[in-house]
């Protein structure tokens, strides 16, 4: 697994204000998406990358961030070399 | 055998030259030609109900059309909407989605433009050509009655770059017309993926012509979402049949393209109760001892033939037998290409097909070509293949790898049963 510096610092905070955290989704933008893996170092509990590299079970509607998991979530968003990630609130189907 | 000889194209006068068919089977093609072509772009016969008259080769000019329909009457949103539940009307692109749910769900919103989807990227699909080809008018009035009941100021006929034929035919059409709002001609790029609704949608913004998000409404780019105009995109079929529609006229017809192994490829109209062996012998019969045919398309399902010759020619007799209507589109495989070997051709045209967005995709169709490649050649076990489909369903942002996908397990289960 290739790690990024930025994957063994955990530097993201909860943003100010926020109240009772919100239930987060991961979304992920294939267009940007290159396969680094990053966002799987990040948070591994969540995510499994396929055999190119690519993250599994995060479609374009988005996969739920556990709860406990949102920092590390944070931060997979913010060490993504290719911008590819972004969390928006859960939408339950 | 005879080498059989197609029509003159549609629209481009008696000075344009006969095309001599490729023969599928014919050695030195590429096997994805030898499976689907000649391509289905002619109008093999007159029809029963769009094309009813209609003689091959020949545009219906308006003062035609108006005899035979009479003009298009007006009609508001909610009378438009109503006229196409009460027929079921669905999209004739392949996804059939309910023509009456979409304009509905326009209702109150802006739309800029309502857009004739001709880009027809599939290549055993023909119909959507030989419709603007033959009669233009039909599919315009449904346009313009979608324009006009939706308050969209403009239509636009998105055609792909290589019908010349029809960038040289539709505005004769045009120029016949009165509409009231302006009617023009967009020729877009050629391929798989840019008949699909958002990337026709891209490329006439001037943006990259590739498809957006699975399940997102069309609409233009703009800085604030909210202001963003929404685009009406549907398929030419679905235009014609709702002109009817509107009209109160009957709408429903088994519109097909068939191609490969039988005499004549081309593009036929039968009503629904005919069945696939009516389809076949209206072109001219089957060639050699097919095994396979393939229904709707590259992205459809694969049946055993002629096993599946007695099933009508509706989305629900192909649905029975494990078949798919898809886009209309009907490919018997020659009897002599192996079916796994046909498989592999169309594996490769579905990778070849992808708009290179979406890792998954144009990592992942690729590799399963060459997987298939090696299963059909015996160095690759079928559960290698099997965990690399299932990593490549449902991924990217359309709906080209899942419905790729798909189409090859479909292939893979005949096959498989018949091995």
């Amino acid at each position: 697994m290739r790690q990024h510096p930025a994957a063994a610092t955990p530097t993201t905070h909860e943003g100010p204000g926020s109240g009772p955290p919100a239930r987060l989704a991961l979304v992920v933008d294939w267009q940007r998406c290159t396969g680094q893996g990053v966002c799987a170092a990040a948070l591994g509990e969540r995510l499994d990358l396929d055999r190119w590299g690519y993250p599994v079970g995060v479609g374009s509607r988005g996969a739920e961030v556990p709860r406990g998991l949102e920092r590390a979530a944070r931060l997979a968003v913010a060490s993504c070399p290719a911008a590819a990630l972004r969390l928006v609130r859960h939408r339950t189907a | 055998m005879t080498v059989p000889v197609r029509a003159a194209p549609p629209g481009t006068g008696a000075d344009a030259p006969a095309a001599v068919a490729a023969l599928p089977g014919l050695p030195g093609l590429p096997l994805a030609d030898r499976c689907a072509g000649p391509l289905p772009r002619f109008l093999l016969a007159p029809g029963v109900l769009l094309l009813a008259g209609v003689q091959p080769g020949r545009r219906v000019a308006l003062a035609e059309h108006v005899g035979r329909w009479d003009g298009l009457p007006p009609a508001a949103l909610d009378q438009l909407v109503t006229a196409a539940e009460a027929v079921d009307l669905v999209g004739g692109g392949g996804a059939a989605f309910p023509t009456g749910r979409k304009l509905a769900s326009l209702a109150g919103r802006p739309v800029s433009h309502v857009v004739v989807n001709a880009a027809e990227g599939e290549r055993a699909s023909g119909k959507d050509g030989v419709l603007l080809a033959h009669v233009p008018h039909l599919v315009l009035d449904g346009a313009v009655a979608a324009a006009r009941a939706l308050g969209a100021p403009r239509v636009v006929v998105r055609i792909s770059a290589d019908r010349p034929d029809l960038a040289a035919s539709l505005p004769l059409a045009l120029a016949e017309r009165t509409d009231g709002l302006p009617v023009v001609v967009s020729v877009g790029p050629a391929g798989f993926v840019a008949g699909e609704a958002s990337a026709v949608v891209s490329a006439i913004a001037g943006g990259s012509g590739l498809p957006a998000e699975l399940g997102r409404p069309p609409r233009l780019p703009g800085r604030r979402v909210g202001r963003r105009p929404h685009v009406l995109v549907s398929n030419v079929e679905t235009f014609a049949r709702l002109a009817l529609a509107v009209r109160g006229a009957p709408t429903r017809s088994a519109l097909a393209s068939v191609s490969g192994a039988v005499h004549r490829a081309g593009v036929l109209e039968l009503p629904e109760a005919a069945t696939l062996a009516d389809l076949a012998d209206l072109a001219g019969g089957i060639l050699g001892s097919p095994r396979v045919l393939i229904t709707g398309g590259w992205h459809g399902r694969w049946v055993a033939w002629p096993d599946a010759a007695q099933a009508p020619l509706t989305r629900d007799g192909l649905a029975a037998i494990g078949g798919r209507w898809g886009a209309g589109a009907f490919v018997w495989v020659p009897g002599d290409v192996e079916p796994v070997q046909a498989l592999v051709a169309v594996a490769e045209e579905l990778a070849a097909g992808t708009a290179r967005q979406c890792g998954p995709c144009w990592r992942g169709l690729p590799e399963v070509a060459r997987t298939l490649a090696g299963l059909a050649s015996g160095v690759v076990a079928r559960d290698a293949l099997d965990g690399l489909l299932a990593e490549v369903d449902g991924r990217g942002i359309c709906a080209h790898p899942s419905a790729s996908v798909a189409a090859i397990r479909s292939g893979l289960d005949l096959i498989g049963a018949h091995a």
